[in-house]
């Protein structure tokens, strides 16, 4: 390395000057608004409505499936509604969450 | 003995603890308006206003720091990411105009000083300006810069490199100029 470039590694490692604070603080303190926490009160209230679909689902999917059996036997097999149901009512919620809190990053 | 960044920044999320945040703000201002003042080629005010949105997004944001890289490498981020959005709405191109700044020969001493290389630097594309900053002045290193800038590793190494042949190439010129 040359002389040169040595001097020029010595300047850009110059320590850069401390700025005072001038009230620069207390303005962003000023200005900072109501902090968003991310609610576990939202998870919570997902996560149960989840469950509880869930189980809403369940109970139903017997007598449902027997009127749709009665309806149309021919285009839904006994089982498919409650399990697509279930999958349905679970995988909502977690989507919700999942980009809720994604969009808050 | 002061807390850590971590410890205040679990206080804040912990309790809303706003004296905490203060600390943090005042601890780091001066790092970041004078990172955000390279970016912005020296216009200390928009430099200002840019730094006080970084600290309040950080502050929106604390929920999302996970402690896994260095507070002050997230802190950068937050306000490299502030001056781009900020750029892109001005629709300004990052053109080096020497009218507007002064050129690097404006000086009249003979041997390059670090006005000139000052000057220099802010002829560097808005990229190579922050590498440079974080590099040289905040001490990171080129793994924290390449998370930080969220860019490859291999860019910050090629910026610095190119960065320094064109910052040789400039004071060269401009003390033969003044020879």
């Amino acid at each position: 390395m040359n002389k040169h470039t040595d001097d020029l590694e010595a300047m850009l490692r110059a320590p850069e000057p401390r700025l005072a604070d001038d009230d620069f603080s207390e303005r962003v303190l000023a200005r900072l608004p109501p902090r968003r926490r991310r609610s576990s009160a939202r998870r919570w209230t997902l996560a149960g409505s989840a469950a509880l679909g869930s189980a809403l689902t369940l109970a139903l999917a017997a007598p449902l499936e027997t009127v749709v059996a009665a309806v149309a036997p021919w285009t839904i097999p006994a089982g498919a509604l409650s399990t697509a149901a279930v999958i349905a009512v679970v995988t909502i919620p977690a989507l919700l969450v999942f980009f809720a809190e994604r969009s808050e990053r | 003995m002061s807390d850590s960044d971590t410890a205040l920044v679990a206080r804040v999320i912990a309790t809303d603890d706003r004296g905490a945040f203060e600390l943090l703000v005042r601890r780091h201002q001066s790092a970041v308006r004078n990172f955000l003042r390279r970016l912005a080629r020296n216009d200390a005010e928009r430099a200002n206003d840019l730094a006080q949105e970084t600290f309040i997004k950080m502050y929106q944001g604390l929920d999302s720091y996970r402690g896994t890289a260095r507070f002050t490498t997230w802190l950068f981020r937050i306000a490299y990411y502030t001056f781009l959005n900020d750029q892109r709405g001005r629709k300004e191109t990052d053109e080096f105009s020497d009218d507007e700044h002064g050129s690097v020969a404006d000086t009249t001493e003979h041997t390059a000083d670090a006005l000139d290389v000052d000057r220099a630097l802010e002829r560097l594309p808005m990229r190579q300006r922050a590498v440079f900053d974080l590099h040289y002045k905040k001490g990171m290193t080129h793994s924290e810069i390449a998370e930080a800038l969220e860019l490859p590793l291999g860019t910050i190494k090629s910026d610095l490199v190119r960065g320094h042949e064109k910052l040789k190439e400039w004071l060269g010129a401009q003390q033969g100029e003044t020879r």
